[in-house]
């Protein structure tokens, strides 16, 4: 069972590609930039600022997927310690839950 | 032991996993629906209190195959003893064990991978009283199992023998059905890293740039002929993980094969762009640098540092010269390296130079067996039986790997046999052949290849039964020569012969125009048929040093070889060879191996098959072996590698007399065609038994005799247009003993 957790877990985070993205956060989209000429200190804006753009674009769209990915795996890890904690009561929950979902039927 | 399963075996036999996998599709169904509309209703508490109710029974199945999993796994790495055994004698334990093994569903499906029919079994155990088997509980494999049985049961020795079943099918087919039980659960693990890992991920290559110098100075590797991956599993998961580690991630693949190395590559680019590679590599993109171009160190620079700066190279360099420029970018973890060698550059080059091979790890392909070859084989039949519902034996799946050698012309045995099930398989369908034997596959190739590979069949039969006589109708005497021939083509036509050599090969001896050529083509007629073309090489063509590259391609003209191609293009025939000795010695040491192995190497390495030919070589020079060998125009041990040295006997008088009516009768034939009977008189051969008889040329001065008196008579009255359709020709002789027209 602690496998089972473990394997999907480490399947979103890869998924998600969380740690790739995090460790490329601010590098240019698709490594697209410009470099300043010599002499011409315009160019150096102007690459200052296509460079800055694009890096904004790769962060948001990193940033998004990095979002998900760390709320999908929290949500399993999550689940995972849980099913770990109660892991010798689940018969019990089980009865519980059929008991509950009787009651429910009648009510 | 058996207890130790027991609460495994119970479990799937009341309630397999395959009915738990539907019945938790349905439950997970039911839950969804319920909780979905309870959001519509009024009063959603029995809904919910029904989802709860299911949920409880859902995480009842999971804990079940939890309990399944984990168990199998451990009497897996705990026990030796296989699972299908252990179901096997928990299934029957106690009562007759050779009908226990026959009732339970491992032992059914391994005497029906044997060939075995079931109601051969039951007709040769109904008298046979059970038997004390003793340590049958011991046995570790179903194999094992069997084995142990056969002394105990005289039937059962009977009906192995009578299957002519070895040991050796025995043990594979009990590893062939433990092997697929475990791929069946490990199929069903879908949690495994091994099957998470291969799941695409999301953003891979936003991080990565364009590459604009790289694509003038190579390609990328798209996985394009990348074949056998199950043969080849080791090392492309070998390569897969060097490549995978976070410091000199570089590979060094090793192998002789040039085909084999880039084969091995192409698998992992088919991983990654298919998604499936690990993590750490799904972004990468493989590059092979052009090998033909030679680089200067400037544009190698620009090239390295183009894939630094883009971050997801991997080089393929097989211009390993190439590897000390690049040293220094090993160390960078942005720039990758596939390198590819063989074993003799490896120890003679590059293993010296520590300051590359320590940047890379070394991944040596292992030459592979026919135990990996025919698992490989194997696991494509378990596949294609699950699509088409059909079903092969294990002595079918030995014969797709034997016909795959023998009959097919191309390089590489895995794709020939894998071919083959996948094209015998719909085959088998539409013909409604639900259990595949040894005689469909021969069948199968038959019909593929046009080479009689089955059983001998009743006309074929015939023609072999008479082959002397039929042999006869167009050679005249040489009774002893025609018996020899006629023997061995019989024996390898049995399958007593070895099949790994060509289906005969002979040696004929003897003066000119006594009737070897005509032999040998007759042979070629009878037994492949008229429309199967002889090739035929006149080999004193071949007795200069070019000789050898004529036959078989030279490398520097890159020319093809005559033979090679000649016997691609007729692979099932006669191949005939004229005046054998005087071929060069090279060509006689490359048929050396021909008649010993029953296929040559072209220039290009690419095997030649010859093992569907019959192979014929005569020589007018000399009757004597001893003589022939001392002269030096054989070596003895050519001489001892042909099935036969056939001696063709001088032609006397008698059947000089038999050759010429036989001559007539053919050129009476082809005039026929024209409308136009040529009566053979006693006059007519009288005088030609004159005028074409050279006793040192054999028959020979006969064709020149019937060309020059008979046939250039009758085209001039064609031409002059006293012989015309209709017209009855005959000769008579004059005074002066010569023919005219009559």
């Amino acid at each position: 069972m602690q496998d089972f957790f473990k394997n999907i877990v480490w399947f979103l985070w890869n998924f998600f590609s969380v740690g790739l993205l995090m460790k490329t956060l601010f590098v240019p989209w698709q490594r697209l930039r410009e470099y300043g000429r010599k002499g011409d200190l315009w160019s150096y804006v102007e690459a200052f600022i296509i460079t800055t753009l694009m890096r904004i674009i790769g962060a948001g769209m990193r940033l998004i997927f990095i979002t998900i990915g760390i709320i999908a795996t929290s949500i399993v890890l999550v689940i995972g310690i849980v099913v770990s904690l109660v892991w010798f009561i689940i018969p019990l929950l089980m009865v519980g839950g059929f008991i509950t979902g009787i009651v429910f039927l009648f009510i | 032991m058996k207890h130790e399963f027991y609460s495994l075996l119970s479990l799937e036999t009341f309630f397999p996993r395959s009915t738990r996998r539907i019945v938790e599709m349905l439950l997970i169904s039911l839950i969804s629906g319920l909780v979905i509309s309870s959001f519509f209703v009024g009063h959603p508490y029995k809904y919910i209190g029904g989802a709860i109710i299911l949920a409880c029974v859902l995480v009842k199945l999971f804990l079940l195959d939890s309990f399944f999993f984990s168990t199998y796994y451990r009497l897996k790495r705990e026990h030796e003893q296989t699972f299908p055994l252990a179901h096997l004698l928990w299934k029957t334990a106690g009562r007759n064990p050779v009908h226990d093994f026959c009732s339970s569903y491992f032992g059914s499906l391994f005497l029906a991978r044997l060939g075995i029919h079931p109601n051969d079994f039951t007709e040769a155990f109904k008298n046979e009283s059970s038997t004390m088997v003793i340590g049958l509980e011991k046995a570790k494999t179903l194999s094992e199992y069997f084995n142990l049985l056969i002394p105990s049961y005289p039937a059962l020795g009977a009906l192995i023998q009578k299957y002519a079943i070895q040991p050796r099918q025995i043990e594979a087919v009990g590893a062939w059905i433990e092997r697929s039980y475990d791929q069946f659960v490990e199929y069903d693990r879908w949690w495994s890293k091994e099957h998470l890992a291969r799941i695409p991920g999301l953003g891979k290559d936003w991080a990565y740039g364009q590459t604009f110098v790289l694509e003038r100075h190579g390609n990328f590797l798209s996985g394009y002929g990348a074949e056998d991956f199950e043969l080849y599993k080791k090392e492309i998961e070998a390569l897969e993980s060097v490549l995978s580690k976070s410091q000199s991630a570089n590979a060094l693949i090793i192998s002789d094969t040039d085909a084999i190395r880039l084969t091995i590559v192409q698998h992992l680019a088919a991983l990654i762009g298919s998604g499936k590679a690990y993590p750490t590599l799904e972004h990468k993109k493989i590059f092979m640098l052009n090998s033909q171009e030679t680089f200067s160190e400037e544009e190698l620079t620009d090239i390295l540092y183009e894939a630094e700066r883009v971050g997801n190279i991997i080089f393929v360099v097989d211009n390993n010269s190439l590897l000390p420029l690049m040293t220094s970018y090993f160390r960078s973890s942005s720039v990758q390296c596939i390198a590819l060698s063989n074993t003799d550059e490896y120890y003679q080059k590059l293993q010296s130079q520590s300051e590359i091979t320590s940047h890379f790890e070394l991944i040596k392909v292992d030459i592979k067996d026919q135990k990996s070859i025919i698992q490989v084989i194997e696991d494509q039949v378990s596949r294609v039986e699950y699509k088409y519902k059909i079903f092969f034996s294990y002595q079918a799946v030995e014969t797709i790997l034997e016909s795959a050698e023998t009959y097919f012309q191309s390089e590489n045995l895995i794709i020939k046999a894998t071919n083959l099930v996948i094209e015998i398989a719909p085959h088998a369908d539409k013909n409604k052949i639900s259990i595949i034997t040894k005689q469909d596959v021969l069948e199968f190739v038959e019909l593929k290849t046009g080479i009689p590979a089955g059983q001998v069949k009743d006309f074929e039969k015939q023609k072999l039964m008479n082959l002397e006589q039929l042999l006869h109708e167009r050679v005249v005497g040489q009774d002893e020569a025609i018996v020899a021939i006629s023997q061995a083509i019989r024996r390898s036509r049995s399958g007593l012969g070895k099949t790994n050599r060509p289906i005969g090969s002979f040696l004929f001896l003897g003066p000119t125009g006594v009737g070897k050529t005509e032999t040998a083509k007759a042979l070629g007629d009878i037994f492949f048929g008229a429309n199967v073309p002889t090739v035929r090489f006149d080999m004193s063509e071949f007795s200069n040093q070019e000789a050898l590259a004529r036959l078989i391609g030279d490398s520097n003209t890159n020319t093809p070889g005559l033979l090679a191609n000649a016997v691609r293009e007729h692979a099932y025939g006669l191949l005939l060879l004229d005046e054998f000795e005087k071929a060069s010695k090279d060509v006689h040491n490359l048929f050396l191996q021909i008649l010993d192995e029953g296929f040559f190497s072209d220039v290009q390495g690419k095997k030649v098959n010859l093992r569907n030919m019959i192979i014929i070589a005569t020589s007018n020079a000399g009757t004597d072996i001893d003589q022939l060998v001392a002269h030096g125009d054989f070596r003895p041990e050519l001489i001892n590698r042909f099935d036969g040295v056939i001696f063709f006997q001088p032609l006397g008088d008698i059947n000089l007399n038999k050759v010429t009516r036989l001559m007539l009768k053919n050129l009476s034939s082809r005039l026929k065609e024209k409308g136009i009977e040529l009566v053979i008189t006693d006059d007519l051969i009288s005088v030609l038994m004159e005028k074409g008889n050279d006793p040192h040329f054999g028959a020979r001065p006969m064709n020149r005799a019937i060309a020059d008196l008979v046939e250039e008579k009758i085209a001039e009255g064609l031409i002059s247009g006293t012989i015309k359709s209709g017209s009855k020709v005959s000769f008579v002789k004059n005074e002066v003993g010569e023919l005219i027209l009559a």
